[in-house]
């Protein structure tokens, strides 16, 4: 059986087996190169085991022989960045605000590290370009002149610190009342105002009394209370939006202003104060003041 | 030359050959894991999901969140650097099945929780381009139509128990996720965490959870429990629970 010959027309050497009868195979082995990257993988392989592999005998571990973990890596790399990073935010961490405002080079630096911050963690709503994406969806544009908790350095850094509604122990908060939802008004009522409000910035609502609509601003519903005789806010009273202009952070159609007058409107912000640190806080202020909108 | 003959000629032989190989890998690296400790990190803050969280995260599950988001923060600079710190084991161990997932197409989640408003969460679900311009994630406005029948948790966390700790439960045993007390007020402690107006079990909820958990009402109707009350919950509680300042990280390097 075992009959090894050479193929006349190929010119190869048989495996010697016969199959059928007469059935032979062949014999071209796998190159020799292929044959060594696979031993050469198999000695790699115990070698990586040894370094950084653990082993157990029973169930105690035994240390590695490499001190390498990728969680160390982390840390060094992190490490490397801070310390790189170090002199600067040193800096930051104690400059004042008014420091900030007078040291250029570091004012240029806290934009930068601010632009980080903010798109790490502000561009879901504000927009990466802090123009607040949709007018009137609620989240703010910070690059115009309105400012409902104050447009300063200072506003802003405490703004980012607490949030607004965010659950912080000190967190903004503002009242606007839900005056068709608790009753205060009727709905007769609520189109009258909402046509003077809408007025105050040279809008109109069709059908409303603007006589009967400014006797309800200044009296029944006293909105005058938080935002002012003539509709441009009191400055005393944080969160108490200007009506008088054409920005309006929850729309400024008929229908919307209907809409918050009914039911009112919470706006929120989250806390950062937990996620960034002190000097993070007061880098991404500098970065939205610089957008164009800061006072 | 050793030959190869018995193993060519008995298909018996040759699977039994072929299970043998097989199962040294398997001998080698998952058994080891059964017998140490070492691998979950000393954390403080873990604690069993709420009801209300467990309700949305079987939503996240059912919808299949995890085929576009991950919930691992891994090892490396850039990840830490804009999703917060690395996640860990022990993060994941209330999780049956856990949602690492293995593929983004959009952001990490295992530290979402507190980063956007509710607010956010329900406009986002409802549409997610009305907030995002440029996303492709579906809309989820159903959820917010749905409802969550806070009876039927009682029996969900009876049967992660049963993952858990197959003899059953009882407070002092460690291996246990829920305590009978966490189990008789499912329902009452599902309610309360959505901000439930005629519930007052508010304060029964934090004592048998810990502190550390959002009661409000999340959806923006404070009529109706619903599965986006649910999602909400579950997201903003995401990786908040580990307090890192007493974390020590060069002691879990490994």
């Amino acid at each position: 059986m075992e009959h090894k010959e050479i193929d006349h027309i190929t010119g190869t050497e048989t495996t010697g087996h016969a199959w059928d009868g007469d059935l032979k195979e062949l014999n071209t082995p796998l190159p020799i190169w292929w044959l060594w990257v696979l031993w050469i993988t198999i000695v790699w392989a115990i070698g990586y085991s040894v370094v950084y592999q653990h082993w157990f005998i029973g169930n105690k571990v035994l240390p590695t022989m490499s001190e390498w973990t990728s969680r160390g890596d982390v840390h060094n790399a992190l490490d490397a960045a801070k310390a790189a990073m170090a002199p600067q935010f040193a800096k930051l961490e104690k400059a004042s605000l008014d420091d900030l405002r007078s040291d250029a080079a570091l004012s240029k630096f806290a934009v930068k590290a601010g632009k980080a911050v903010y798109g790490d963690n502000c561009v879901a709503c504000h927009g990466t370009g802090a123009n607040g994406v949709f007018p009137g969806s609620g989240y703010p544009n910070l690059t115009d002149q309105d400012w409902l908790y104050g447009g300063k350095l200072e506003d802003i850094v405490e703004t980012v610190r607490v949030g607004i509604r965010s659950g912080h122990d000190e967190e903004r908060t503002n009242t606007m009342a839900a005056y068709g939802d608790d009753e205060t008004l009727n709905a007769e009522q609520i189109k009258n105002v909402s046509g003077y409000v809408l007025s105050l910035s040279g809008g109109s609502l069709k059908g409303a009394d603007l006589v009967k609509g400014k006797q309800i601003y200044l009296e029944e519903a006293a909105c005058n209370a938080c935002h002012g005789d003539d509709g441009k806010g009191v400055t005393e009273i944080p969160g108490a939006p200007n009506l008088a202009d054409k920005i309006w952070l929850f729309g400024g159609s008929a229908e919307k202003i209907v809409y918050s007058i009914t039911h009112g409107r919470k706006g929120e912000m989250p806390a950062w104060d937990a996620r960034l640190t002190p000097a993070q806080i007061k880098a991404v202020a500098v970065y939205v003041h610089s957008r164009g909108g800061g006072q | 030359m050793p030959s190869h003959e018995i193993f060519e000629k008995n298909s018996i032989v040759l699977a039994i050959a072929i299970v043998l190989v097989v199962s040294i890998a398997g001998l080698v690296e998952i058994i080891p894991l059964y017998f140490i400790k070492s691998t979950i990190e000393k954390v403080d803050g873990m604690r069993p999901y709420t009801p209300l969280e467990l309700a949305g995260r079987d939503v996240y599950v059912r919808e299949g969140c995890y085929l576009c988001h991950s919930q691992m923060i891994r090892p490396f600079r850039d990840e830490v650097e804009r999703y917060g710190h690395y996640s860990l084991a022990a993060e994941s161990m209330y999780d049956h099945p856990f949602q690492w997932g293995s593929k983004r197409t959009g952001p990490d989640l295992a530290r979402v929780g507190n980063k956007y408003s509710d607010k956010w969460h329900r406009d986002h679900m409802n549409d997610p381009r009305s907030i995002v311009p440029a996303s492709v994630m579906p809309g989820y406005s159903f959820l917010g139509k749905t409802d969550i029948d806070p009876k039927r948790y009682k029996a969900h966390l009876k049967a992660l128990n049963w993952t858990a700790q197959p003899s059953g439960v009882s407070e002092n045993d460690t291996g246990a996720m829920y305590t009978q007390a966490m189990i008789d007020n499912a329902a009452a402690d599902l309610a309360a965490q959505a901000g439930d107006p005629d519930s007052d079990d508010s304060e029964g909820l934090q004592k048998r959870y810990g502190g550390k958990i959002n009661v409000r009402d999340f959806d923006g109707d404070p009529n109706r429990i619903t599965e986006l009350d649910a999602l909400i919950a579950y997201m903003q509680m995401l990786g908040t629970l580990v307090d890192f300042k007493t974390y020590n990280a060069k002691a879990n390097l490994r």
